[in-house]
């Protein structure tokens, strides 16, 4: 029989691996061969959750490889025990940083700003504080050409009041920081700036070549900045998102970012509703998202679906679409699998026959089509064919409670997996039994 | 028909279907270069029982496409797989004791046989996750080198573990 002993050093590193941070640590303390090994191996990826507050997940790392997903998060109580986590594992290469608050933060920066010279991607996400330019330069020393992914993300947007004559807070990082953090990472290939900044577009103008995605959903880009940035990069640029964009912004993209997969755009200032067929260029869009004003886009969405076959994600809010093209678009694009329109005006003219043709879609998971004329017997059957969707929001409605039954069955069905419910319903829902992996949001 | 010979430590010969030897990767490669129909393989670390356990795998896998597209990825390739996913097939073929585990875990990184390695290595991780270090010591059998002082400067650098939560 075998004893561990026997076992070489490779084989030991290779079982250790499976190990998480917290264990691996433990198990240190088994001899000194061991110690030795996994002192050796020492991870490099770690989350850090400092106090804990709600998850945010919409920029979690979208590496295809998943290469910088962390096993467990470390839940710390302060930042000092936290520059002591960084300080235990100098190489690092990715960081997630969870943070209620910013105060205090200082140790826990310069910590990875003395030590790490390995990361490959950093994410800071928090819900109160600036960060502020300091801040930042506590910081920059760890960045080098190894870096690939900054994901900047503040969880709520606060609009803050200050009495004349009261000292003003400090500001946050700005085109300064902005611009040495791209000095120091030439080959950066993934920009989310998310939450108040002093960033412009002096400062991205500086942006390097290597840059792939672009989300700035914080960030207002004028005509002259959107020249600047794309200057050079824009071939590169798989997915961006910009707070908003007038038409000449939109043409620059649509016309100059042929590798496009992902266009995110909540607020899009055109006038005519033929300007949205700039979209017919994305031959690679995946993922859509815009905001019109009012526009009637019917014809026009025929053309783009037939053009952009590749979408997955369709949203599209405040612009009027009927049975005319949704009731194609699962011939156009087969592969779509979120379906998000928000038009709360009246002449709403989706009903029970879009919803026939979408029960067509296999991959579909989620559909929010709110006001939509539609019937609860279409949105069952739908529910009966598509059988990945856990997402529906069908506000305004008929027979809801038939939808809450057949929804609460899959849920059942199906407990490792969330699902989320939006309509209208007068009936107390919380008699029934509902399992906790549904929420259902209504009035 | 051909057939490969297999010798163990302990002096017992066990004849193998050449699709099933091949599943290991130093049979395959050494077959490649020498073409031939009978040859004896002489595995002077491995015993008749762990042989009998590991053929047995390697006849479930033999017609499995990814045994044999499983290449030599590099080392950064594979640190990235650190799922504990595995064929329910191999989970409850591996329910073993311990030491027997790492007598196969030893025999399939002799013959080179990735996929068996990789599980052994998954498996005996989920027997010893979430025990203590005292706890593991005990499981494997493993002799604490440590003085008390040792273990007293360990445990006060990690601190910081005990106020994680």
């Amino acid at each position: 029989m075998a004893s561990i002993e026997k076992l070489s050093e490779e084989i030991l590193e290779k079982i250790f691996e499976h190990f998480t941070i917290r264990e691996k640590v433990l198990l240190e303390s088994v001899c000194k061969r061991w110690q030795r090994i996994l002192q050796r191996i020492a991870q490099n990826v770690v989350k850090i959750d400092i106090a804990c507050h709600e998850k945010i997940d919409s920029y979690k790392c979208k590496d295809s490889k998943h290469q910088y997903q962390a096993k467990d998060a470390i839940a710390i109580s302060d930042t000092q025990t936290a520059a002591k986590v960084i300080r235990r594992f100098p190489n690092l290469k990715a960081i997630y940083i969870n943070v209620d608050t910013l105060s205090k933060i200082e140790p826990l920066l310069s910590a990875i700003g003395e030590v790490c010279t390995q990361i490959e991607h950093f994410e800071i996400s928090f819900v109160f504080g600036k960060f502020t330019g300091q801040r930042m330069d506590l910081l920059l020393p760890a960045f080098n050409e190894k870096m690939k992914h900054f994901i900047f993300c503040e969880s709520r947007m606060k609009c803050e009041m200050y009495p004349p004559g009261s000292v003003q807070p400090p500001s946050p990082f700005g085109n300064e920081s902005i611009k040495s953090l791209f000095q120091r990472c030439p080959n950066l290939e993934m920009l989310v700036l998310n939450g108040s900044t002093c960033v412009s577009g002096d400062g991205l103008k500086y942006l390097p070549s290597s840059i792939k995605t672009l989300l700035l959903p914080s960030i207002w880009l004028n005509e002259n900045d959107i020249y600047n940035v794309l200057e050079g990069n824009a071939k590169q640029i798989e997915e961006i998102e910009l707070i908003a964009a007038g038409e000449y912004q939109f043409r620059e993209i649509c016309e100059k970012m042929t590798k496009l997969k992902s266009l995110q755009i909540p607020t899009l200032q055109i006038d005519a509703s033929d300007t949205v067929l700039l979209l017919t260029n994305l031959k690679h869009l995946e993922n859509l998202s815009i905001g019109l004003s009012g526009l009637n886009i019917d014809d026009q969405l025929i053309k783009i679906m037939r053009s952009c076959q590749k979408l997955k994600r369709l949203n599209l809010s405040s612009c009027a679409i009927s049975d005319k093209s949704l009731s194609i678009a699962h011939e156009l694009c087969p592969n779509l699998e979120i379906i998000e329109i928000y038009n709360y005006q009246e002449n709403n003219g989706i009903t029970d026959v879009s919803i026939a043709a979408l029960s067509n879609l296999k991959n579909l998971r989620e559909l929010c089509i709110p006001q939509a004329k539609i019937t609860g017997k279409s949105v069952c059957d739908l529910l009966s064919k598509c059988e990945k969707l856990n997402v529906l929001n069908v506000e305004g409605c008929g027979n809801a409670e038939a939808i809450v039954k057949a929804i609460i069955e899959r849920a059942k069905s199906n407990s490792s997996q969330n699902f989320n419910l939006s309509l209208n319903y007068d009936y107390p829902v919380e008699k029934m039994r509902k399992p906790s992996n549904l929420s259902i949001n209504g009035q | 028909m051909s057939a490969i010979k297999f010798e163990t430590s302990d002096g017992f010969t066990i004849q193998v279907e050449r699709e099933t030897a091949v599943v290991s990767k130093v049979v395959k490669n050494f077959l490649e270069y020498h073409p031939t129909d009978k040859c004896t393989f002489h595995l002077n670390c491995v015993d008749n029982a762990t042989l009998r356990k590991v053929v047995e795998w390697m006849r479930h896998h033999k017609d499995d496409a990814y045994i044999e597209t499983e290449s030599d990825e590099s080392d950064e390739e594979r640190s990235q797989d650190v799922s504990i996913e595995m064929d329910p097939w191999d989970a409850n073929f591996l329910n073993e004791d311990l030491f027997f585990l790492l007598d196969i875990l030893n025999a399939a990184n002799f013959m080179k046989i990735k996929v068996l390695f990789k599980n052994c290595c998954k498996k005996i991780y989920l027997m010893s996750k979430g025990k203590s270090s005292v706890e593991i010591k005990r499981l494997l059998k493993e002799r604490c080198d440590f003085t008390d002082e040792d273990l007293q400067r360990i445990a006060n650098k990690y601190e910081w573990m005990a106020r994680v939560n």
